[in-house]
C-alpha cells in the first residue's frame, strides 16, 4: 500500500510551568492512498495536537516536537524549516478545522480567501485563481458559486462555511487531507452532506483522509482503519469493521457501551469512571489504569505496548494479553 | 398531565435601517401544541433554527410567548407578570446547554446552586446546598469553589443541582449533554435519569442528537421551522417514521456498523427562512413527494394511529 502520511513514534510535548505536557507520546500511524484512517478519542487525549504537528503548526513555545518522525508522500518534514513548510501546508497536506465560524476570515469574502490559498501556492493569475476558486465552490455544492464569491463569512450558514473550509482545503488538491472534527458544530442533517462530499472527493482524487473525530458513527460510516488514543497514546488500532465487531481495549469497550444506541432503553449507561487526566499528570504504567475497571497492579508499573491481536488489529493492555494479578 | 402547550407562538421582529422600523418577524415557533404528563419525559428534536430551544425557554418564561397558552398545573402562566411568576419558578427550571457560559464564573458553587433558594427566601440554604452537590455526585466540599475549576461534565452537574435547588416538578433540559465527551454524556445522562426516578419530575429534552432521546425520551415531537412535524411514542417513531422530514432526518444518521454501510443521503436544499415562511408545508421545497396540495394553506396535524401524529398530506 502506498503510504501518504507515515508517523513514526511521534513525541509532541508542551513545556508549561507545571513541567512537560506528554500530549502525544510515541505515537506511530500511517494513511494510505484513498483511505480514511479515523482516529477516535475523549477530548484531551492529543487528537488535535497529532494533526497539528502533521503540519507543523503547533504553538511553539511553549510546544515543541521532541521525537520521531513524519513522512507525507515519502518526504520527512519534521527537519524543513518553516519557508518549507509553507510549501508543503495546502499542497501535500491540508487541514479542516473543527470550528468553520472561526477559521475563515471576517474581513475578506470567500472568493479573497480561497484564491489567496491558490496563488500563495502555485504561480497563477488573478484570474486564473478566480477560476480555480468558482470551481471547488461548485464542486462542494454551494448554489450560485460565483456570486458566492463575493459574500463574507457572516453571511452564510454553518454548513456553508464548512463547504467553504473544504473547498480551500481541496482545491490544490492535496494528497492527504486532515478533517479534525469536521462536523461537530454542524446538524445532523448538513453532516451527512459534508461527510459525503469529503467521501466524494476522496473517490475521484484518491485523497487520503486522517478523520479525527468523537463520534463513532461517523468513523462507522466513514473510516477504513481506526486508531484509538488516549493519553497521547495509541491504545488500539485495527481495520474499521474489527474495531466495531470485537474492541478489545477497555478503553474502546468504555466508548462503544456508553452509547446511548447501543444500550436497551431504560437500562443505565455504561460509563468510564473519571475523566482524562490532565497531561502534565498521566499516571505511569498504563495511562488509562486509573479509569480501568480490569487494572491489576502491572498496570501501573509497566506500560503496555501495541501488540497484534488479530489480522492488523492491535491493542495495548496487559490483562488482554494475558496477564493476571 | 402537568404541561398543556397550545398553539403557542413566538415571533421575534426583524428591524431594519436607520429609523430601526419593523421589517416583518422570525416566526421561530409557530402554532406548537402538546402536553406533558407527570414523570413523563418528552423530547424534542429538530434542526438548529427549528425552534426547539424557544419552544423551551418560552414555557420557563425566560421568553415572553407571542401568542398561545401554557397550562401548567392547570393555570395558564403564558402571561403572566413577573410577581405570578414566581410561584411557578420554583415548580420548573431549565438545565442550559453550554456549561462554559451558563455559570457565573465570579461565583461560587454554593452561591450558584443556592442563588434560587436565596430568592425564594428559604432558610437552611447551606445545608441544603451541600446535600444537592451530594445528590448530583460532587462533594460539599466542591460548594467553595469556583467554575472554572470544574471539568465540562462537573459544570453540568452543578447546572443540574441549581435546576433542583427549588424543587421543580418539571425541568426543560436544553441540549444537556451535546457539549460533552461520549464517556461523560452517558454520565449526565444517567444522572438525569436517576433524579427523576427519585424526584419523579417531568423533563422536557431538546435535543438535536437522535441516539441520546431515543434512548431517555417517552415520546417524541420533531420540529422544523416553527411546526411540530410529527408526534409519536418513541419506539413507534423509530419503528415507523411517518413524515418525509422524520424520515430524512432518520437517514442521514450515520449507522454505527461499518459492515453495512447505508451510505448517506443528505436532505437537498436549505430550510426556508423562518421570515415569512412560505404557505403551507414547511418542507415541501426539500420534500419528495411534494405536491401543488403541499403549498396550499395549512396542513392539520392529523393522527394517524394511536398517539402517532403527523402533518403531512400524504396521510390525509
Amino acid at each position: 500500500m502506498e503510504e501518504v502520511l507515515k508517523i513514526e513514534n511521534l513525541k509532541t510535548h508542551f513545556f508549561t510551568g507545571e513541567g512537560p505536557a506528554r500530549a502525544v507520546d510515541g505515537v506511530s500511524v500511517s494513511v494510505g492512498k484513498k483511505r480514511t484512517l479515523g482516529l477516535v478519542g475523549e477530548s484531551g487525549c492529543g487528537k488535535t495536537v497529532t494533526a497539528l504537528s502533521i503540519l507543523k503548526l503547533i504553538p511553539s513555545p511553549p510546544g515543541r516536537i521532541v521525537g520521531g518522525s513524519i513522512t507525507l508522500s515519502g518526504k520527512e518534514i519534521l527537519p524543513l524549516s518553516e519557508v518549507e513548510m509553507r510549501d508543503i501546508r495546502g499542497k501535500l497536506a491540508s487541514m479542516i478545522f473543527q470550528e468553520p465560524m472561526t477559521s475563515l476570515n471576517p474581513v475578506f469574502t470567500i472568493g479573497t480567501q480561497i484564491m489567496e490559498a491558490v496563488r500563495i501556492h502555485t504561480d497563477m493569475g488573478r484570474a486564473e485563481a478566480r477560476e480555480i476558486a468558482v470551481e471547488y465552490l461548485a464542486k462542494v455544492g454551494i448554489p450560485e458559486a460565483r456570486r458566492m464569491m463575493l459574500q463574507y463569512p457572516h453571511q452564510l450558514s454553518g454548513g456553508m462555511k464548512q463547504r467553504v473550509m473544504i473547498a480551500m482545503a481541496l482545491c490544490l488538491k492535496p494528497s492527504l487531507l486532515i478533517a479534525d472534527e469536521p462536523t461537530t458544530a454542524l446538524d445532523v442533517t448538513i453532516q451527512a452532506g459534508i461527510l459525503r462530499l469529503i467521501q466524494d472527493l476522496q473517490a475521484e482524487s484518491g485523497t487520503a483522509v486522517l478523520l479525527i473525530t468523537h463520534d463513532l458513527g461517523i468513523v462507522a460510516e466513514m473510516a477504513d482503519e481506526v486508531a484509538v488514543m488516549y493519553a497521547g497514546k495509541i491504545v488500539e488500532s485495527g481495520p474499521c469493521i474489527s474495531i466495531f465487531s470485537s474492541f478489545v481495549h477497555p478503553y474502546t469497550e468504555g466508548l462503544f457501551k456508553s452509547l446511548p444506541g447501543r444500550t436497551e432503553k431504560g437500562s443505565r449507561l455504561y460509563t468510564i469512571a473519571g475523566s482524562v487526566p490532565s497531561a502534565t499528570g498521566f499516571p505511569p504504567g498504563c495511562r488509562f489504569h486509573t479509569r480501568c475497571p480490569l487494572a491489576i497492579e502491572k498496570c501501573s508499573l509497566e506500560e503496555p505496548l501495541l501488540v497484534e491481536v488479530g489480522g492488523d488489529h492491535r491493542c495495548a493492555c496487559w490483562v488482554r494479553a494475558g496477564e493476571s494479578a | 398531565m402537568i404541561l398543556e402547550v397550545k398553539d403557542l407562538k413566538k415571533y421575534f421582529p426583524v428591524k431594519r435601517g436607520l429609523m430601526r422600523l419593523n421589517a416583518g418577524y422570525v416566526k421561530a415557533v409557530d402554532g406548537v401544541t402538546f402536553s406533558i404528563g407527570e414523570g413523563e419525559t418528552v423530547g424534542l428534536v429538530g434542526e438548529s433554527g427549528s425552534g426547539k430551544t424557544t419552544v423551551g425557554k418560552c414555557i420557563v418564561r425566560l421568553l415572553n410567548p407571542t401568542g398561545g397558552s401554557i397550562l401548567f398545573d392547570n393555570t395558564d402562566i403564558a402571561g403572566l407578570r413577573p410577581k405570578g411568576l414566581k410561584t411557578y419558578r420554583k415548580k420548573m427550571q431549565i438545565v442550559f446547554q453550554d456549561p462554559f457560559s451558563s455559570l457565573n464564573p465570579r461565583m461560587t458553587i454554593s452561591d450558584i446552586v443556592g442563588e434560587g433558594l436565596a430568592i425564594m427566601g428559604e432558610s437552611g440554604r447551606e445545608k441544603r446546598v451541600s446535600e444537592l452537590l451530594e445528590t448530583v455526585g460532587l462533594s460539599a466540599r466542591d460548594g467553595s469553589r469556583y467554575p472554572h475549576e470544574f471539568s465540562g461534565g462537573q459544570r453540568q452537574r452543578i447546572g443540574i443541582a441549581r435546576a433542583l435547588a427549588v424543587g421543580p416538578s418539571f425541568i426543560v433540559c436544553d441540549e444537556p449533554v451535546s457539549a460533552l465527551d461520549v464517556s461523560i454524556q452517558a454520565q449526565i445522562i444517567n444522572l438525569l435519569e436517576e433524579l427523576q426516578a427519585k424526584f419523579s419530575f417531568s423533563y422536557l429534552f431538546v435535543a438535536h442528537d437522535l441516539s441520546v432521546v431515543r434512548h431517555i425520551a417517552d415520546r417524541i415531537l420533531v420540529m422544523y421551522v416553527g411546526k411540530v412535524m410529527e408526534e409519536a411514542p418513541t419506539e413507534e417513531l423509530f419503528a415507523n417514521p411517518l413524515h418525509p422530514y422524520t424520515k430524512a432526518l432518520f437517514s442521514s444518521i450515520p449507522s454505527l456498523d461499518p459492515a453495512n454501510r447505508r451510505g448517506l443521503s443528505p436532505i437537498p436544499g436549505e430550510p426556508p427562512s423562518p421570515v415569512e415562511p412560505p404557505p403551507g408545508c414547511r418542507f415541501a421545497s426539500r420534500c419528495p413527494h411534494a405536491t401543488a396540495q403541499c403549498a396550499e394553506g395549512d396542513i392539520e396535524f392529523i393522527e394517524v394511529s394511536k398517539n402517532h401524529k403527523v402533518r403531512c398530506v400524504l396521510y390525509r
